[in-house]
């Protein structure tokens, strides 16, 4: 639902008009000192949760960064569960459950991390928490043809009501079972301050291009993107999550590339919600789905 | 404090001037083209036995006080012959005198004031430009522009590249009050700011003061900049237009009865035909024009009327998609002369900014609407008593009205951020003493009252920025009232007869803003108001400078440094959302800041080679608390040295070259110094804000200026304009971004807008 990011965009047909063109750049910066960064996620399905550790690194580096292996990581609920989480043996860095494991709603759900990240000796440790909300039940969804600028796509509108007061919500899509953007910059997340407390329908979610247009895209745009093809499977899941995560995704996504210079504010630092003093995020979401079928059209 | 004392002081000088002073005679009138009636502004008169002289108002006229007895007078002006004529002086008087125009400059319909005007008038950081000046530049695809020239006077830096935004002496774009024939212009640029709104062919002229921004004007922190139409009542009709690249443009002045007289300009871009002749884009409309209007009536040599109008808009649509914006500012001047040392002006003003967006696209149908409107009522008195007592005052109320966005969409409640409004009133006096030939001193006050005023909603906020309450007001309800004294007081002491040293004082107060943390800003910024959360910016500004002209004024040079202090100054939260977003307050933060800088300036006035260069060095910081963990970073528009030169040279009246080159130090940039993975993706790890440079700015535009028959005795003249923009195609950096191959090392790209720029135009006039 980026409404207003879809208006914008035909701001940039201007694009046309001027000549702007793109250079390589070479920047030179004094380095960052490395710190830790701790991604963990906890989800309502039943699945591994797993928390990643790694080193930050110089941004242009031209070698990944490190995993952090060694350190007891550890997730716990306002309900006493815990689960201790084990390093995986052929993916040093990646702390998992033992078994496939569902976290579950209207739950404070609490990570500790210790490790001696700065080889003093010492272990220093890392906590972070999050509330895995209710999941929100969508009526239905439908995905209807329509077509723009000379091309064809899918919309898919969902049918849903929206509880009163500020929510915060993340949600994705599968295709016949394939989960598409899996990328952080890619995520789709909206708040509800444009329509707080009411009946959505007929609303846009999402579009999808339509197969029998792929020759009109670029090559670089096509491999990126996901075509719909009549008969296909497509599923909506949909989860409130908290605002401190809603920001955290939404700051990535405006930082991974660097400024805007019409629409965007000066370069500032990704917030985390993970205290002592590290980078990254620990977050829940609980999600739920409708699917639809795509129609011939 | 400052401010207490600054009152006093004037309070005192106010008292202190009644003084005795030899009797001198008042001779007054109007300086004008013989040919065509025009009034001339800023034409010299100078008495040699008196050693005193003065320069035309915007009407063309002057008033020079003289000991009675006989004065030998000498009128010029450039492009016309100097004249010489003896007077005597019994009593006060009027004198009207007419001026012939050199053969081959006699396009010139206007241009800057005298040179030794600039080293006598006690007024400090005051940069003129005439519409001619301003034509002569080499414009961008041939689009000439009044801010573009602006951005080449000292002390103003350019926000972004080929950009109409522009800081002066470090303080942010919003912090620049625009006038356009006295009433407010919001957002001055057309095509994302690629040009500005003013038709150079309907301006006689600019003034740009940056900080001594006379009394009679307030509201802004930074610079006032005064475009002024054309103001003469012509004697015949007269057409003038181009045919250009981008727009083309018309502007007719004629007179209607010999107290009547009309201008009507306009001006309008045509990439969008072109785009209908394309199969992919026929849909598709891409435009701005902007229509000015002016009648000028004159029911007797003492009473005159002024009515004008501009509206300015620009539409972007594609298909079922609709962007525009547009301008709109109308004025009433009444002007009456009481006597010859008496006038005053009345004034109504209407000023509005709306842009909308429309959206007709399958089940994204929407509409979002904003605006900010403007109504506003003047009366100014200026009266000339003596050389001690030179006094204006004044009074003025203005209503904002503040509409930010309103987005409609189908099958959901409309999504309003609150309006609301606010009542300024302000009074000022100020007063221009001439002790001695060498010791002018002015100083002013003048004092606001801004209230937010209902219907209206005020939010309360924790320490967190989260809303705790919020009150809703009835119409017509004062909720809210901020009261501000600007004094400002400003010297002059002529050193020689062509040098002087200046110095001023001045404290402004800014009780709107823009709600902008882009580099470039865009047309969807809305502006705000001060109220219960954010308070009044203010600024204390005191600036010295020595101003020397040589070689018969030929050159024209000056010397000048300032320094300011900025208090309540704003600045957002990282982060900040600041469109749709009914909670904007939370999230300002404000701080303190400071800016300093020297400028110095060489212009030569005559001859066969005509321009000016300008050296530029300065620096402006923030320091706000939650701002870069409160450490002081610098401002965004900071450039440490700036370097411009425009040089006109007229090889003959056919052949005329033009050049501009401009160099900055790069503008301060965040770089990612670190950076952490999640997914395979890379995030940045910044640096400290505004830490690191982007690479330095150069640019050189050049024109060549050929027209056929300059001597020819026909009224039509015709010119062809061929430039180049960006001239050695320097890759300037509008924007820096970064990206990754999957999984791969993240690398910078700078994106720039403008190649080579070349461009013909083809202006005339009959």
């Amino acid at each position: 639902m980026k409404i207003l990011r879809h208006h914008i965009y035909i701001l940039s047909l201007l694009s046309f008009f001027i000549s702007s063109c793109t250079a390589p750049m070479d920047i030179r910066t004094d380095n960052a000192g490395p710190v830790l960064c701790i991604y963990g996620m906890v989800s309502s399905n039943s699945e591994y949760q797993t928390v990643t550790l790694s080193s930050s690194a110089p941004y242009f580096d031209t070698l990944p960064n490190l995993r952090v292996s060694g350190a007891s990581v550890k997730i716990s609920d306002d309900r006493g569960d815990i689960w201790y989480m084990e390093e995986k043996k052929d993916e040093p860095g990646i702390y998992s459950t033992y078994l496939p494991i569902k976290g579950k709603p209207d739950r404070t759900y609490y990570l500790e991390v210790r490790c001696d990240f700065d080889e003093d000796g010492i272990e220093e440790t890392y906590t972070a928490e999050s509330y895995m909300y209710k999941s929100i039940p969508i009526d239905s969804m439908r995905m209807v043809p329509m077509s723009f600028f000379n091309k064809k796509y899918y919309n898919a509108l969902v049918y849903v009501f929206e509880p009163p007061g500020r929510n915060y919500y993340f949600y994705r899509f599968y295709v016949n079972g394939f989960m598409m953007a899996d990328k952080i910059s890619e995520y789709l997340i909206t708040s509800d301050e444009m329509f707080d407390g009411q009946y959505i329908s007929d609303i846009s979610f999402y579009n999808f291009p339509n197969i029998s247009d792929y020759d009109k895209y670029d090559e670089d745009v096509a491999k990126d993107a996901l075509f719909l093809t009549p008969g296909d499977y497509v599923e909506i899941e949909m989860s409130e999550i908290t605002k401190e995560y809603f920001e955290f995704i939404s700051q990535c996504q405006q930082e991974f590339n660097g400024e805007n210079p019409i629409f965007g504010g000066p370069a500032s630092n990704i917030r985390t919600n993970i205290k002592g003093g590290a980078v990254g995020f620990f977050g829940t979401f609980n999600g739920s789905r409708a699917s639809a079928i795509v129609p011939i059209d | 404090m400052l401010i207490r004392i600054m009152l006093i002081i004037c309070l005192l000088l106010f008292v202190g001037s009644i003084n005795a002073q030899e009797r001198e005679m008042i001779i007054h009138g109007r300086i004008s083209d013989a040919a065509t009636g025009e009034t001339l502004e800023g034409a010299a008169i100078y008495s040699e036995s008196a050693s005193k002289g003065t320069s035309s108002n915007h009407k063309g006229e002057y008033r020079l006080s003289l000991t009675p007895g006989r004065h030998t007078v000498t009128i010029s002006y450039v492009g016309y012959t100097s004249l010489k004529e003896d007077i005597t002086v019994e009593k006060n008087a009027k004198k009207d005198f007419r001026l012939s125009g050199n053969v081959e400059l006699s396009e010139i319909v206007v241009t800057s004031s005298p040179t030794y005007d600039k080293v006598r008038a006690p007024q400090l950081g005051n940069d003129k430009l005439s519409s001619l000046e301003i034509k002569r530049l080499p414009a961008m695809l041939g689009e000439v522009d009044v801010i573009k020239a602006i951005q080449l006077l000292p002390g103003v830096q350019s926000t972004s590249d080929g950009g109409s935004g522009f800081s002066v002496r470090g303080s942010a774009p919003d912090q620049n009050l625009i006038l356009f024939d006295n009433s407010t212009i919001y957002n001055a640029s057309h095509l994302l700011g690629v040009f500005s709104v003013f038709n150079n062919d309907v301006i006689s002229g600019i003034d740009l003061y940056k900080g001594d921004i006379p009394v009679k004007y307030g509201g802004r922190l930074a610079s006032l900049l005064d475009i002024r139409t054309k103001n003469n009542m012509p004697e015949r009709f007269s057409m003038t237009g181009g045919l250009g690249l981008i727009s083309s443009r018309l502007t007719i002045e004629s007179p209607l009865d010999s107290k009547t007289s009309i201008l009507l300009g306009g001006r309008r871009s045509y990439a969008d035909l072109f785009l209908k002749m394309t199969d992919e884009y026929k849909n598709n409309s891409l435009y701005f024009y902007d229509l000015n209007g002016k009648i000028i009536h004159r029911f007797s040599s003492k009473d005159r009327l002024e009515l004008s109008a501009y509206l300015g808009k620009d539409m972007f649509k594609a298909e079922t998609q609709e962007f525009n914006y547009k301008n709109t500012a109308l004025s009433a001047i009444y002007s009456h002369n009481f006597s010859s040392d008496f006038y005053s002006k009345l004034s109504v003003n209407y000023a509005a900014y709306d842009y909308g967006i429309y959206s007709g696209m399958q089940n994204y149908e929407m509409s979002l609407d904003a605006a900010i409107t403007d109504y506003s009522v003047n009366a100014d008195f200026s009266n000339y008593l003596s050389d001690l007592w030179n006094i204006n005052y004044g009074a003025s109320a203005t209503f904002h009205r503040f509409k930010p966005e309103l987005v409609r969409q189908p099958n959901i409640n409309d999504y309003k951020v609150d309006n609301n409004s606010a009542l300024e009133y302000s009074l000022y006096i100020s007063n221009e003493q001439k002790f001695s030939e060498k010791f002018t001193l002015k100083y002013g006050v003048r004092f606001t009252s801004f209230s937010n005023i209902g219907k209206g909603i005020s939010y309360c906020y924790d320490d967190n920025y989260e809303v705790t309450d919020s009150v809703m007001y009835k119409k017509g309800d004062i909720y809210n009232t901020y009261y501000a004294w600007e004094p400002r007081i400003a010297f002059v002491w002529r050193t020689g007869k062509n040098s002087s040293v200046k110095g001023s004082l001045v404290h402004n107060e800014q009780f709107i803003q823009l709600a902008n943390n882009s580099a470039a800003g865009s047309p969807m910024d809305i502006w705000f108001s001060a109220g219960r959360n954010i308070k009044p910016q203010k600024t204390d500004m005191v600036s010295a400078g020595y101003f020397r002209n040589f070689g018969n004024d030929m050159y024209e040079t000056s010397a000048e440094v300032y320094y300011k202090y900025m208090t309540n100054v704003i600045d957002f939260a990282d982060h900040s959302n600041l469109m749709l977003n009914k909670y904007l307050d939370a999230e300002v933060r404000t701080g303190t800041g400071r800016a300093y800088g020297l400028e110095v300036m060489v212009k030569k006035t005559r001859g066969m080679l005509t321009g000016f260069m300008n050296y530029t060095i300065s620096r402006s910081e923030r320091t706000i608390a939650e701002i870069n963990n409160g450490k002081t970073y610098l401002a965004p528009f900071d450039k440490t040295h700036c370097f411009n030169i425009a040089a006109n040279l007229e090889l003959t009246p056919k052949h005329m070259l033009s050049a501009t080159w401009v160099y900055a130090t790069g503008m301060p940039t965040t770089y990612p110094v670190g950076r952490f993975e999640i997914n395979g993706q890379y995030f940045p790890i910044y640096s400290d804000r505004n830490e690191y440079r982007k690479p330095d700015y150069q640019r050189l535009d050049l024109s060549y200026t050929f027209t056929p028959k300059p001597d020819s005795g026909k009224r039509y003249k015709g010119e062809w304009v061929f430039s180049v923009f960006n001239a050695y195609a320097r890759k300037n950096p509008w924007t820096i971004s970064y990206d990754q191959k999957d999984g791969g090392t993240p690398y910078a790209e700078m994106v720039y807008l403008f190649g080579v720029l070349p461009s013909v135009t083809y202006n005339f006039k009959f």
